[in-house]
């Protein structure tokens, strides 16, 4: 394919271009009527659509084929919204607003001394939410997110990112997993917060099989191992949107992982699959914010 | 950004809202509900916040448009192939107002949503003119928007007196 075709294929730069350019432009009246329509169109991105129907059919099971295709606009629907806060605050700061749920959890997190590790899922605007973490901080943040597939799409996020990004916040990108473990160990050491998506394996890191909504899904042992080797805890955090311009920020128990025997996976299981119960709790009520456009499970293995 | 904590009550602020006529409900609404703490909760003072009156603009905007470009579809097509094509027409047509004055250079990096208001709220209001002169039903849709124009337009009177007791309400809830 041409590389000016690209750019228009569902994740090319266009599409972040032309998003950008309605936040500055379009009154916020409009907004209601061009998100359903835009969303509407992205139903014609079959992968992305199967992705999330065969997500849902394990997440909601017994559920028609025709429900999940009408969930999975109601998924798109959210997406479009969330990613248009996100560019909305990197332009204007616009905050939305925000309710705590798991206070008690959160102030242990705001609380705690020294580094931690924040573990959260491609859910409602982890983006924001980490943007506001550091605001309301005085502690920085390092986030660790997997890069964009396109490299023009990679690199107009850079742009976007240098252009208006603070101090409090820096993004690091799995991709490069040697030099990152040793950069996210220092990060820790140095007092810092480690934010890391959880809920998705990219090629190249190391994951353990689990049972998640009755299927066998690999789950990354990343953050887990780097919470070992720190001695820190993980705090599950999730950002889930309630509506227009509200989210919902919920915390919940922070997860130990202790060295307790010599096979390094025995150690790392518990932590996982306490992970795993807490995702599979938010995404029971909030599945129609979980943007993982890619089935967590295999069909043939599940 | 200002942000008001652990108030409920505070989501009636009427600069929460654009519109004069919803800043006078709402601040109603925010006189006769009282204080309503509530922990963990953030509400951010900017005047678009409000989901109630963007999606109530919306739906009002959108069904004057579609009623709009009906009328003038209806002319070309069948009636029924004109009440499909509506809504779609037009969104997009009221996408376009939206987009082309991005194409402008110079404004191309800068926050446009204001003049975009004002240029999409007039070409309605000029659409309304236009077909509440006719004698087809879509009038009555017409006179609805320019009503509710005018409606706004008084209530903006209202509120320019009460900015200051808007402005004492606000500053309470962020002390």
């Amino acid at each position: 394919m041409k590389r000016w075709a690209k750019r228009f294929l569902a994740r090319g730069v266009f599409w972040r271009q032309l998003l950008r350019h309605a936040v500055l432009n379009a009154p916020p009246y409009t907004e209601p009527v061009a998100i359903a329509m835009w969303s509407l169109l992205f139903l014609l991105w079959g992968s992305g659509r199967r992705g999330v129907i065969r997500n849902l059919a394990a997440i909601k099971p017994g559920s028609w084929m025709v429900t999940n295709f009408l969930r999975t606009y109601r998924v798109f629907w959210n997406y479009a919204w969330t990613i248009a806060d996100n560019v909305r605050f990197k332009e204007f700061r616009t905050l939305p607003d925000w309710r705590f749920v798991g206070l008690d959890h959160f102030r242990a997190l705001h609380e705690h001394q020294g580094g931690a590790i924040i573990l959260t899922a491609h859910m409602g605007n982890y983006d924001l939410g980490a943007h506001v973490f550091s605001a309301t901080s005085d502690r920085r943040i390092v986030m660790v997110r997997a890069p964009e597939r396109d490299p023009e799409t990679q690199e107009f996020e850079s742009e976007q990112r240098g252009r208006r990004g603070g101090e409090s916040l820096r993004v690091d990108f799995s991709a490069r997993t040697s030099d990152l473990a040793i950069d996210l160990l220092h990060a820790i050491e140095a007092g810092e917060l480690v934010a890391i998506q959880g809920d998705r394996v990219t090629p190249g890191i190391g994951s353990i099989d689990v049972e998640f909504f009755g299927k066998r899904a690999a789950m990354p042992t990343g953050p887990f191992a780097l919470a070992m080797a720190s001695r820190v805890p993980i705090f599950p955090l999730f950002i889930i949107r309630r509506g227009r311009r509200s989210y919902a920020l919920q915390t919940f128990a922070p997860i130990h992982v202790q060295r307790r025997s010599r096979n390094r996976e025995d150690d790392l299981r518990p932590a996982v699959e306490a992970w795993v119960k807490d995702l599979e709790t938010v995404l029971r009520g909030s599945w129609h914010q979980w943007f993982a456009f890619e089935p967590f499970y295999d069909e043939a293995a599940a | 950004m200002k942000v008001v904590r652990e108030r409920a009550d505070a989501r009636w602020l009427p600069s929460r809202h654009r519109f004069a006529l919803f800043k006078l409900l709402a601040w109603t609404r925010f006189r006769s509900s009282g204080p309503k703490p509530q922990a963990g909760l953030a509400l951010g003072i900017d005047r678009d916040q409000s989901a109630i009156e963007n999606y109530t603009v919306a739906a009002w905007i959108m069904a004057s448009a579609s009623c709009f470009t009906f009328a003038l579809l209806d002319r070309v097509l069948l009636s029924a192939a004109a009440a499909v094509l509506a809504p779609f027409v037009a969104a997009a047509v009221l996408q376009v107002f939206v987009v082309a004055p991005g194409f402008v250079k110079a404004w191309r990096n800068r926050d446009n949503t204001g003049l975009n208001s004002f240029v999409t709220i007039t070409a309605i209001t000029v659409t309304a003119i236009y077909f509440a002169q006719s004698d087809q039903w879509v009038r009555i849709i017409a006179w609805l928007f320019l009503a509710s124009l005018a409606m706004n337009a008084i209530a903006s009177l209202v509120t320019r007196l009460l900015r200051a007791r808007f402005a004492a309400d606000e500053h309470d809830l962020l002390a």
